[in-house]
Formats: C-alpha cells, structure tokens, sequence
C-alpha cells in the first residue's frame, strides 16, 4: 500500500516548520546549521514525493535532490569552518553576541 | 663680395664675442683685432683697385625686396669718398682696439667692451658703404646705438648712465631729420640712391632746401653741432678709446661723411649752405671759447672735437666736399692720438683734472711726445698734418662764403693754438702739482697705438699738400679744379702767424705766468668768462624749455592716470566685486541651500534605515522569513 503524497507533505511541511523554528530562535550558531539542514531536507522530501506521483520514468527531480544535498554538505561544511573560525576568534559561538555588522 | 665682407667680418666678430666672450677672457680681443684686421686689408686692397682705375668706384648689390616695379636693392659702394672714410675708420679703429686692450684690461666687462666695439665697426663700415639711405640709415642708427652702450659702459656710474641717455635721446632729435629727409626723398624725390642728385633735386623741386637742412640735422645730431651739441662733452664719461674712436676720429664724423655725400645736393641750393655755414660757425666760434676756460682734460679735448667739427661743416658749407673731408681726415689722427695720450695720462694719474698735473714729459715721455705732436699738428703748424686741412678750409671759405665766416675760422684757429698750448703746458711741463701721484710709462699696448698715430698725424696732411701734388684731392673728387684762385693770397700767410701768435699767447700766459690783459680788463670781462665758463648756460637753458616741460607733462599725464583712468579701472573692480558678492549670496543661500537639503535628507533617511542593521544573522532570517510569508500571500491573491 502507497502512503499518499499529501502525508508526505505534511510530514515535510512539519519538517520545514521545525527547522524555521530551530533557525529562528537557536542561538547556538551549530544549532542553527543544523536547522537549516532540516529546511533544506523537507524540500528534498517534497522533492521525492512530487517526483514519485508523476513517475518514475522522469528522474529530473531525483537529480535535484542530489544536486541539493551536495550543496547542503558544502553549505555546511562552509558554514562549520566559518563557525570554528569565529569560535577561535571571539572564543564564543552564541549568535546573539555576533553583531560587528550593526548599523 | 668682397666688399660685403668688410662690415661683415667686425659684425662676426661682436656674435662670436657677445655669446661666448666671456669664456675667452683676456683672448677675446685676438677675434675681434684679427676681424678688424681682415676689414682693414681688405679696405686696402679696394683702395689700391680704386686708385688703380683712377677712381672707378666699386659696386656690389642684391635684391633685398623683390617688388613688381622696382625692386629694392641692398648694397655696396665703394668710390673714392667712402674708400677714404673705410681706412680711416679701420686704420685708426685698428690702433684705438689695439690701446683698448692695455686701457681695459681690468674690467670686469672686458670682452663685452670688444663686442660693442665689433658691433660699432660692423655698422660704421656699413654706413660709408652703403649705396643708398636706407642702408645708411641703419647703420647711423646702430652706430648711435654702440655709443650709447659704450658712453654708459660704465654704468655703475650715475653720470655714464645719464650721459648715455642724454646723448641717445639728442642724438635722437637728430635722426628724426635724417629720417623725414629720407621719407621725403623716397616720396617726392625717385629713389634712395646715392647718385643721379641733378633728377633727384629737380624731381624735389622746391623741397630741395627742406630735405637739405633735415639732412644737415640729422648730420647735425650725430656730429654734435649747435643746437644738438650738448650730448657730445658729456660723452667722456664713456671709457677714452670710446672717446678717442667714436666721439672724435669716427662717429662724430659720420655727419660730415653725409654732408660731403649729399654735397651736390646742398650744392644745388645756396641757402642751405648758408644754413649749415651758419650753424657751423657758431658751433666752431663757441666750443672752441669754451675748450679755452675748461680743466678737465677729457673736456677740453670735448669742446675741441665740437670746434673743428664744425669747422669742417664750415668748409663743407663753402661747397667744397674735399676740404671738409680732407679735414675730417687729418683731424681723425691727431684727435685719436690726443684721446688716447689724455687716456694714458688719465691711467697713470687716476683723474683728468689738468689743474692737479704737470711736469709729466719727464714721466710719461712717449705720452708726452706724442701729445705734444697732436697738439702741434691741431694748432696748424706747418708742415704737420693740421695746417695742410686748416688752411684748405680757409681758403674754400675765404673763396665762396661772405668774409665774416673768414675771421669766424681764423679766430677759431686763434683759439685753437692758445688753448691746445695751455692743455699741453699745464699738463706736461712745469712742476707737478699733485704730489701724490705716482705716474708711470703705459705698457706697450698702449704706447704703440701712440707712436704710430702720431706718424699719421705728423704725415697724414702731406698728402693734401702740393708736394704730393694734391694727391688727397685729386683722388676725392678730380673733377674739382679747386677754389684756390678767387681766395685771398694773404690766408696762407695769416693762417701760420695766427697759429705762432696763439701758441705764443698761451705759451706767455701758462709757462712765463704773466697775465695777459690789464688788471681792469680782467675785471670788467668776468662776467664773459663766468659764461664761457659755464657753457653759455645752454644745458640749463634747455633744462627749462624742454626738459621740464617734459617732465611736467608726464607728471600730469601721471595725474591723469593715477586720479582718472586708475579710479575708472578701480570703480570697474568695485563693481564686479560687488556682483560676486551678490553671486556669492545666491550661490551659498539657494544653490548651495538645495544640495545640502539633499545631503540632509538623505542622511536622515539613512538613519532611519540603518535601525535594521542590527548585524544579528536570526534578525535577517526572521525577515526573510516574514518576506517569505509576504510573498506567499502576494502572490496566492
């Protein structure tokens, strides 16, 4: 038995709001990465899910989705030698306490 | 060429010396003598061409202004009257350089004096050859010019500089009558060649006498006649070869030279002639009483120049080009040689004040002998070389002039014996009077320029003297028969015993001390001699008439700038300032007002703005999150 598109939309959609939330309010700069790890895999889930309904035959979508894990891994891997960059730098990783950028 | 070669080589000599004459130091005279020299052969070798074609004269000439009709021609004449005039000036230039070299050997401007003196030979040389009055023009324009640089060598000196000036400028007022003379020729009068005088006086009809007496003007400005003689006595403050070349043997002679060119010209209107005998007369009359009261050498030898000046405009003004410029010749070589004998007393003595001299024959012999033949020959004792010209003059004027011009020149050959007598007895005979002056031989430089002038100045006149037969005249102009017979036979004879008794007069009054006149007469003739002795007041007299004048129309016109035109320039200022003041106004208020109410603006929109840059990364993701959410619903409706 197929488990339905929409379910998966859904658990994708609570996927994405998880990590918008996670994004929003860690002050933990690791935890916010790993947040947006979260937003960038409920796309990838939505991916498969509409690439699934509209059949195998067509791969573009699947193609997509290994195009945006790679960028997840390099964002990421961007993003934890900014982070261990900054660690050593400010000996702090809190991202509330980073604002050079003011205005 | 030649010819053209003889101004040429002293005018390469003055840029070789004006450019790099200073590097050459004490060698920079080599170039110029040897340039001279080159001027000189040259002129010899014309001179024997001339005589060897009984006086065919030498022409070379090339187009200068190429015109349609007529073109204008440039160049060179070299007849028997400016062959005589060339050796005079390169003999006689030759020796004064020469003494030149020992007289300024230490000035500090050492090898420019030998560049302007280059530069006086290139344009005298060119005048005499000239073959028309342009040419000519030029070169008594650059002559004026040298003299004037050389008058004031000295200018450190207030009075060189003055006397500078002074000579240019009355110099000045004589070259205006040469140059309307030319206008007037050029216009009226076909063309500006020296020759065919006959068409040119006929096509000058009744200006013939104007263009005369403006030629006599001019000739009068450089040869220093009343009225435009002031310049030349204060031209000794010039160093005295200056003198002895430029305001005695050459320059000065240069108005005789164009008197004696024009002479037909003069000859085909008595009353011109009269004109210049009359103004001749008056400058030999009176220079030669003052040169009797003055005491400064150099002065002396001045008012002597101006006297015999005139005197050969006087024999000139009788009609006869060859005595004027037979005089002109002879009084070249024994004027030089007084110059230059008074130059090396000067040297040795440090002062020119003949009152603080005296005995110095026995110091300064070959100085002294010299001098002492100069003087002989000037007071026109025969057979040296001054009577011969002398007495030409004499009877020319005795011939054609009415008979007061005759006792004009014996008076004036009266005064000349005295006062060269006195000149010479005061100065070297009888005791020093200055006893600190240690005065001593001139080096050879000096003394060889002497001994051999005094030759010329001994011989030169023999030349003119029956025997050589009239050689002198026949080669200046052998057409003319010569005047002799309708003067008076007892001038030959006079002329000698006027000679003795001024000699005689001054040899009683100066070496025996004995007074002259009665104790009365010497009384009652003071106020005579206070205004010889100051010149007949004619600088002062012209002081008054002209110069403040002058002066006080350029104060006025001063006036006239300073209250009138400087207050229309400064009201002009004022005004303009005041505008850009009001555009100042308008510009800082309104224009200005816009941009920084612009700059404001934006700045504080900044500052509103920038309260979002709160540089905390969740910030931005909150925004983008709400942007997000804006979208969304933009876009759904």
């Amino acid at each position: 038995m197929l488990i339905p598109t929409s379910h998966i939309l859904v658990v994708s959609a609570g996927l994405f709001a998880l990590g918008l939330f996670g994004a929003l309010t860690r002050r933990n700069a690791v935890g916010i990465l790993m947040s947006i790890e979260l937003i960038l895999n409920s796309a990838n889930l939505n991916l498969i899910a509409f690439s699934r309904s509209w059949g195998t035959q067509q791969a573009d979508l699947q193609v997509a989705v290994l195009i945006v894990i790679g960028i997840a891994a390099a964002g990421a891997v961007a993003g934890l030698a900014l982070i261990l960059a900054i660690s050593r730098h400010r000996q702090t990783i809190q991202a509330d306490e980073i604002k050079e950028l003011k205005g | 060429m030649n010819l053209a070669l003889i101004p040429l080589l002293p005018a390469i000599s003055f840029v070789i010396l004006i450019l790099i004459g200073r590097r050459l130091g004490k060698a920079a005279p080599l170039i110029s003598l040897s340039a001279l020299l080159g001027s000189l052969v040259l002129s010899i070798q014309l001179f024997l061409q001339i005589t060897a074609s009984h006086g065919h004269p030498v022409h070379a000439s090339m187009v200068w202004l190429p015109m349609a009709e007529q073109s204008f021609r440039f160049g060179f004449l070299a007849d028997p009257l400016s062959i005589t005039m060339c050796l005079v000036v390169t003999v006689i230039g030759w020796m004064i350089m020469l003494y030149s070299t020992g007289y300024m050997t230490d000035d500090p401007r050492y090898s420019r004096f030998f560049a302007y003196l280059s530069l006086f030979f290139a344009a005298m040389l060119t005048l005499v050859l000239a073959d028309h009055f342009v040419l000519l023009y030029i070169g008594w324009e650059v002559v004026g010019l040298c003299s004037y640089l050389l008058i004031s060598f000295w200018f450190e000196k207030p009075s060189a500089a003055a006397a500078g000036k002074k000579a240019f400028l009355t110099t000045r007022v004589g070259d205006l009558g040469l140059l309307a003379a030319i206008l007037l020729m050029a216009k009226f009068g076909g063309n500006l060649n020296f020759g065919n005088w006959e068409t040119k006086a006929q096509a000058l009809g009744h200006l013939t006498p104007l263009v005369a007496v403006l030629l006599f003007w001019g000739a009068a400005g450089k040869s220093a006649q009343f009225p435009l003689h002031v310049w030349l006595p204060d031209a000794m403050e010039g160093p005295t070869p200056v003198s002895a070349l430029i305001h005695a043997a050459t320059m000065v002679a240069a108005g005789v030279y164009l008197v004696a060119r024009c002479m037909p010209l003069f000859l085909a209107e008595p009353s011109a002639l009269m004109v210049v005998a009359t103004l001749a007369a008056i400058t030999s009359f009176f220079a030669a009483t003052i040169a009797c009261t003055q005491t400064d050498l150099k002065k002396i030898l001045a008012y002597s120049t101006l006297s015999q000046l005139g005197f050969m405009m006087l024999g000139l003004a009788s009609g006869s080009a060859v005595a004027g410029m037979f005089h002109l010749v002879t009084h070249a070589w024994f004027k030089a040689l007084l110059f230059l004998g008074a130059g090396s007393v000067i040297h040795a003595m440090h002062h020119q004040d003949t009152t603080k001299m005296g005995g110095l024959l026995k110091k300064m012999p070959i100085t002294g002998a010299t001098f002492i033949i100069a003087s002989v020959a000037m007071a026109g004792v025969p057979p040296l070389s001054g009577f011969w010209s002398k007495e030409e003059i004499l009877i020319s004027v005795g011939g054609h002039l009415p008979p007061l011009f005759l006792w004009v020149g014996l008076a004036v050959s009266l005064m000349t014996a005295f006062y060269i007598t006195k000149t010479v007895i005061v100065t070297f005979f009888g005791e020093c009077r200055d006893h600190h002056a240690h005065a001593h031989e001139s080096p050879w430089t000096m003394a060889a320029p002497l001994l051999f002038l005094s030759v010329g100045a001994a011989f030169v006149g023999l030349l003119g003297s029956p025997f050589f037969e009239h050689s002198f005249q026949h080669f200046l102009a052998p057409e003319e028969t010569g005047g002799h017979s309708s003067a008076p036979a007892w001038i030959q004879t006079v002329s000698v015993l006027i000679a003795a008794t001024g000699i005689g007069l001054a040899f009683v009054r100066y070496q025996l001390g004995k007074q002259l006149l009665p104790e009365r007469m010497r009384v009652r003739l003071r106020p005579i001699y206070q205004l010889i002795d100051n010149k007949y007041y004619i600088d002062e007299i012209y002081e008054k008439i002209f110069i403040r004048p002058v002066a006080a129309l350029g104060r006025l016109s001063w006036d006239f700038d300073a209250g009138v035109v400087d207050a229309i320039v400064n009201g002009v200022g004022r005004l303009t300032q005041v505008l850009s003041e009001c555009k100042r106004q308008f510009d800082e208020q309104i224009v200005d007002g816009f941009v920084n109410a612009t700059a404001i603006w934006t700045g504080r929109a900044g500052q509103t703005v920038r309260l979002l840059q709160t540089g905390l990364v969740q910030n931005y993701l909150w925004l983008a999150a709400a942007g997000a959410v804006a979208l969304f619903f933009l876009i759904r409706r």
